[in-house]
């Protein structure tokens, strides 16, 4: 099939396009996504495509923005709302957690909620502490919503293009420092499946899983580290909910040995998640202790340098592989 | 009832750990029974009862106690307080013995003794009742002992190596971890059943970079501890200077040779026994050098005592085994007790007294082929005297180039004890007695 290479903000809106033409109940929803095509321009461009009707303008109220999304969605569009970063999603947490999450189920199946819920998270660009969240644990732990985090442009349409057709509330974790990123991208009508790990490289050392941005910290730091004689596996998770075991499984077995890492506080992170599945399905194949590495335990801070250093780096990835492989770095 | 006290086994020994108790608390024993294992700094005991009796242990196997440390109770048969009164004695033990110490104030005597019928009014007056609080006491006690014995028998390993090692029949006691803090990983076990080694890794066989820590943390012996102490307060407490002869020892040599062809008992002689002669004789006219500096005074010693620094039979360290009464033994004696005394202290079970009591030392390197060296003096000895090999040398002889035998030998002095010229007269005196070897052969003298 061939391919082009493009940005993962371009990647999106081909695919809000092409859903939006393929299925009329498809609508758009947020915070000036249609003059102003979003605060990361990935609307851009479809107000006039397709009219204020299917790209709607809201006022800066996320929960009403939400809630009447669900409301709609119950009624048989298909919303996909856009929440101009992941912050302000706890505005809304309530009409997400309470109801897109539990309606299906506590209506018997009889109502379903098939609603998209896109925002960028992560931090690094000095957004200070109320607006650089990785949140990804916040939805990852409530059934009922499928969590996924795509790193790729190709994955960025294939799964938002998955993420419209399916029937479930689906929370579509961006991230700000992603959309820049480019990557080829398919020609044509492609879906990528929710629910599915990628593995971005083989190794036989170590298994690194990363989340979100990190995945692709973690292929940086891998490629670094076969320099070292380090040759490590990379997962991209891709899915937080549900978490597709068979690879990490598959690959932790192979290696022994499990580093997992995201960009949000690991306490109770989606790394203390994948660690402890990891350590469930795998104890017998362990050569050492699973580790993870997440951000610094704080509130982040405004200060350039200060945000660097509570963020992962690809060094910090290196460095902790190096300890789980039982290996010195380079320099001592 | 009589104390049973931690023994001091040994000059430098400060406390000492009961290895295992032979007998159990409630146990009958007599007099010179052995009744458990001692191990001190230097080796390991046997502990006999002083007195008939039933023991009473009060402290358990594999916990240091300081010397005199009371370590358990013989008392007579009747007298014994929980032991008969409780079947499950020694578990039983140090509850009874912690309860006095916090007694149950709410449970009346009387009560007490109606909720437990067995136990006799003795038990049951001297001690607490059941009641949960003394029953708890004496859980962190037992739990520490059992955990310090489970800790030593564990091993370090990952979950793949151990289930890799069950495969493999691999027993990882037998194995070295090269992973982080000595963790035993999945290439030490696969390097195991290999009969390797060294763990490899595949894609980079040579060694750039091996796995595993630079560095080893070794936990010394008992031994090892008290010699690096010792050694370094030597080393930081005396003043020593050192003095050096070059003895001709052609004669001794084919004495000793003459003593193992044709005199009964000498057939294992050595050249250290000749020294050890040697600087009884020596001593005995120099008593200087017998002497110790103590508190600020001086200490002539009676006795002359000859240390011989010596390997231990198996693992690193050092034992200085002693001839006593060196002066009043001739040269078959000290060496047929030399050998006796080296090899009971080889062996880890040494005799009393077998290990201290030395007033001067020496160490002979000489089968090693070191030519000469300096030995640390063992405090509060005031000298050791460190000897190197025999080699055959050019040497003058009257005007004449001849092949001779020669042996360096080195005086390491604490100088508060002893000066210079005290020193090299004793040296002198060595190097006389040493190449006039008949001396060391005529009968000792009191």
């Amino acid at each position: 099939m061939a391919a082009e290479e493009k940005l993962y903000r371009v990647a999106l809106r081909e695919a809000l396009a092409e859903e939006m033409e393929r299925d009329d109940s498809v609508y758009l929803v947020g915070e000036d996504i249609g003059k102003f095509g979003g605060a990361y321009r990935v609307t851009e461009g479809l107000l006039d495509r397709f009219g204020a009707q299917r790209v709607v303008d809201a006022p800066i109220a996320e929960e009403a923005i939400v809630g009447s999304a669900i409301g709609s969605a119950m009624l048989g569009l298909r919303p996909v709302v856009e929440l101009m970063t992941i912050n302000f999603s706890l505005v809304a947490y309530d009409q997400i957690v309470n109801n897109a999450a539990k309606i299906r189920y506590m209506f018997g199946g009889e109502a379903k909620v098939p609603i998209v819920i896109r925002m960028p998270g992560g931090a690094g660009h000095q957004l200070s502490a109320q607006h650089s969240h990785s949140f990804e644990v916040l939805y990852g732990l409530i059934p009922g919503l499928l969590v996924v985090a795509p790193t790729t442009p190709e994955d960025a349409k294939g799964m938002l293009k998955s993420a419209i057709r399916t029937d479930n509330p689906v929370m579509f974790l961006e991230s700000m420092s992603l959309y820049n990123v480019r990557g080829m991208v398919p020609d044509g009508d492609y879906t990528t499946p929710i629910g599915k790990a990628a593995v971005r490289r083989t190794g036989t050392d170590i298994t690194i899983v990363g989340v979100s941005r990190m995945a692709v910290l973690a292929h940086e730091a891998a490629k670094q580290l076969e320099e070292e004689d380090i040759d490590a596996e990379v997962i991209d998770l891709r899915s937080i909910r549900p978490i597709d075991w068979q690879p990490i499984v598959e690959s932790v077995r192979r290696t022994s040995r499990c580093l997992v890492v995201e960009e949000g506080w690991a306490t109770y992170g989606v790394t203390a998640e994948i660690a402890a599945g990891v350590q469930e399905r795998c104890f017998d194949y362990l050569d050492a202790p699973i580790r993870r590495l997440g951000g610094a335990q704080v509130p982040m801070p405004y200060s350039l340098p200060l945000e660097k250093a509570s963020i992962p780096t690809s060094e910090d990835i290196k460095k902790l592989a190096r300890e789980v492989v039982g290996r010195k770095p380079l320099d001592g | 009832m009589a104390d049973v006290n931690m023994p001091k086994l040994s000059d430098t020994m400060e406390e000492g750990t009961i290895v295992e108790w032979k007998k159990k608390s409630g146990d009958p024993v007599k007099k010179g029974e052995v009744i458990a294992e001692v191990e001190s700094d230097k080796a390991t005991f046997d502990l006999e009862s002083e007195s008939d009796g039933v023991l009473d242990i009060i402290v358990p196997q594999g916990v240091p106690a300081k010397i005199g440390a009371p370590i358990a109770r013989i008392g007579a048969a009747g007298e014994a307080p929980a032991a008969q009164a409780t079947p499950a004695a020694p578990a039983a033990k140090p509850a009874q013995e912690a309860a006095p110490k916090e007694p149950a104030k709410d449970v009346p005597k009387e009560v007490a003794k109606a909720k437990e019928p067995n136990a006799e009014p003795v038990a049951a007056a001297s001690s607490a009742p059941p009641s949960p609080k003394p029953a708890a006491q004496p859980a962190p006690a037992t739990q520490d002992g059992n955990g310090a014995a489970a800790g030593s028998a564990d091993v370090k390993a990952s979950p793949l190596a151990k289930r890799l090692a069950a495969e493999l029949g691999v027993n990882l006691a037998m194995v070295k971890g090269s992973g982080p803090e000595g963790r035993i990983v999945k290439e030490d076990v696969q390097a195991a059943a290999a009969g390797k080694t060294a763990p490899q890794r595949a894609p980079a066989p040579a060694a750039v970079r091996p796995a595993g820590p630079d560095v080893e943390v070794v936990e010394p012996t008992r031994m090892q501890a008290t010699i690096a102490r010792r050694m370094a307060e030597a080393k930081t407490t005396v003043p020593e200077f050192t003095v050096t002869v070059e003895a001709r020892v052609d004669l001794a040599v084919s004495m000793r040779q003459q003593l193992k062809d044709s005199v009964p008992g000498a057939d294992k002689v050595t050249m250290t026994d000749f020294l050890v002669r040697a600087c009884a004789l020596a001593l005995r006219k120099f008593p200087e050098v017998n002497s110790s500096w103590v508190d600020g005074k001086f200490q002539r010693k009676r006795r002359i005592s000859i240390g011989l620094a010596v390997a231990p039979s198996q693992g690193m360290g050092l034992l200085v085994p002693v001839v006593h009464d060196a002066d009043l033994k001739d040269l078959i004696q000290i060496s047929i007790e030399s050998r006796q005394v080296i090899e009971r202290a080889r062996s880890g079970r040494p005799a009393e007294g077998d290990l201290s009591g030395a007033t001067f030392s020496i160490s002979n390197l000489g089968m090693y082929g070191v030519d000469e060296f300096v030995a640390i003096i063992n405090p509060p000895e005031a000298a050791i005297l460190a000897v190197g090999t025999i080699k055959e040398v050019p040497v003058v002889d009257a005007g004449r180039i001849v092949p001779g035998k020669v042996m360096r030998m080195t005086l390491s002095v604490d100088h508060r004890v002893f000066y210079g010229a005290t020193a090299a007269q004793f040296m002198a005196e060595v190097k006389r007695l040493i190449e006039n070897p008949v001396t060391l052969v005529v009968p000792a003298t009191q």
